[in-house]
């Protein structure tokens, strides 16, 4: 269920419920943790689990790159 | 030694819901197994790997991408790798180590998607023809990268520097590479290299630097491997840290290892490899040979006996800077090697590579122009027989769903090139074409073939069957 949100002063686009934890999309395309003991998102940053969420709320995935 | 029990995965109903042949499925279940014993990975690992290998992906491309890297781009809404050489044409590096890079990227891409396309390692050992060699070989040198560099072989599931691009970094590929690179370069066998990993650091160091008579050139060797492990997808040179010999001997290195790595895919290059100096200068043609079918192959999943047209080389897009032009019309003229000085010229004029000294790109890499009379060294009996005995067996002489293939094949560079064929060579007359198709054996084909000259033959598209224009 997306809804709109504004967290540590990030405008969320919505949010999204994946394996127990809640995920969060901002305006960037990026995803977030909410981590609840330290009241703090953090950045997600593994590609494969951001496309997941991308793709649970109907958004395009990013690339990825291999290497590099 | 018993062997060693590792946890059994099974994604069995995973690989039924993406519609993965069933054969198949005890090969991946085998894969993600290993590779969680060997890498201790953890079940949250192994379910992003096999997360990453359920990506759908239609198409391989090559392209240079506006930066300047070596890496292989994953486009989810194209569904396509894209292995960029943008680092290696900047640097105008050689076409070896174009090639060696290509396969270095493509090891990326099969790192993450396990075994999703018709070429990728896996699917190599899967499908008997490597006997399932590549996927041991793999993980054996990424055991012995990870014993001596200490480094976690997992990196490519941790983050990297770029915050959306977790596999950016070091991943098995990279490693697999260096502990090759690294057992070569000290002179030791590799059961000798991971035998002295295995028994710590200390005992590593200890041991290997007696294989210098300064200390202190090991420990500029260790660092040597180490900047090398770290810019292994670029080769490249950092201002101010190594000379440009430096660097050209690591790049020539590189080249050379990352061909020795490629024998895991295939063992008539592994064979061939250890007959030459550590100098791509010195691969044989049929080493280069090979290197191009497995790169064409790879670039457009083609399978064995699949042609491959003059008209597909002219679309490749590396046809678009002067060095990548060098490298469209070195593996023209490799699959062309029959043709003569005129011909190779017109290619050249056919490819618009105006700037290209054809001596000077062939004396590159030791060729020489190769007229119709000389039989390519490549094309021996023995040469051959690997490939017939592969297919029939021993007796393949008697055999005559062996000869029926041969005729078929019509001519021997059809046997010599087997996965990849560009154009056919005919004889031009159908007396002479008649009288080829009449004859029964490797013997009489190759004698009457050698009556020919370069005269007697057209060429011919083997997908269209449409006759080249004079060249």
């Amino acid at each position: 269920m997306l809804q709109r949100n504004v967290i540590n002063g990030i405008k969320m686009l919505g949010s999204v419920e994946f394996e127990g934890s809640t995920y969060y999309l901002d305006v960037n395309d990026n995803i977030y943790l909410y981590d609840k003991p330290n009241s703090r998102l953090a950045l997600v940053k593994d590609t494969v689990l951001i496309n997941k969420i991308l793709d649970m709320l109907e958004a395009k995935p990013i690339d990825i790159v291999f290497g590099g | 030694m018993a062997p060693r029990k590792y946890k059994k995965y099974n994604f069995n109903s995973e690989y039924k819901a993406h519609g993965y042949p069933e054969s198949v499925w005890p090969l991946l279940n085998d894969y993600f197994s290993r590779d969680a014993a060997e890498f201790d990975l953890t079940d949250k690992e192994i379910k992003t790997k096999l997360d990453t290998m359920f990506m759908n992906l239609e198409t391989i491309e090559i392209d240079d991408q506006p930066d300047s890297s070596n890496n292989a781009l994953y486009k989810p809404n194209e569904k396509k790798i894209i292995l960029n050489f943008a680092g290696m044409s900047q640097r105008n590096e050689s076409y070896v180590a174009h090639l060696c890079t290509m396969f270095h990227e493509f090891g990326h891409v099969d790192e993450n998607f396990a075994a999703p396309t018709p070429n990728s390692f896996m699917h190599i050992g899967a499908n008997g023809r490597f006997k399932g060699v590549a996927f041991n070989e793999i993980h054996k040198e990424m055991r012995a990268a990870r014993l001596t560099m200490n480094m976690r072989l997992s990196a490519d599931m941790g983050p990297g520097a770029d915050p959306k691009c977790m596999m950016r970094h070091v991943g098995y590929n990279d490693l697999m590479f260096i502990g090759t690179m690294m057992h070569t370069a000290l002179g030791v066998s590799e059961r000798e290299f991971l035998s002295a990993a295995e028994k710590g650091p200390e005992y590593f160091r200890e041991t290997m630097s007696k294989k210098f008579s300064d200390p202190k050139t090991f420990d500029d060797f260790m660092a040597t491997i180490t900047f090398a492990s770290d810019s292994i997808h670029a080769i490249k040179y950092k201002e101010g840290t190594l000379s440009t010999t430096d660097y050209r001997n690591i790049a020539n290195l590189t080249a050379t290892i990352y061909g020795e790595c490629l024998s895991v895919m295939d063992a008539r290059i592994s064979s061939e490899l250890q007959r030459s100096e550590a100098d791509p200068k010195t691969f044989s043609e049929k080493t280069r040979y090979e290197l191009e079918r497995l790169a064409i192959n790879y670039k457009h999943g083609i399978t064995k006996n699949t042609p491959f047209s003059l008209e597909q080389l002219n679309e490749l897009p590396e046809v678009s800077t002067t060095n990548q032009k060098v490298l469209a019309f070195e593996i023209a003229v490799t699959n062309r090697r029959k043709l003569g000085k005129k011909e190779y010229e017109s290619l050249v004029e056919e490819l618009s590579i105006e700037d290209v000294n054809i001596d000077e790109t062939l004396n590159r890499y030791g060729l020489t122009l190769p007229s119709i009379a000389d039989k390519p060294d490549v094309d021996t009996s023995e040469y051959k027989k690997d490939f017939l005995e592969e297919d029939y067996g021993t007796d393949y002489w008697d055999n005559k769903d062996c000869i029926e293939s041969i005729k078929a094949m019509e001519t021997d560079e059809q046997i010599r090139h087997t996965g990849v064929k560009v154009l056919q060579f005919r004889p031009k007359s159908n007396t002479a074409m008649d009288k080829l198709n009449a004859l029964n054996t490797l013997d009489e084909v190759a004698s009457y073939d050698s009556q020919l000259s370069s005269q007697d033959f057209i060429e011919v598209d083997v997908k269209t069957k449409n006759e080249s224009p004079e060249l």
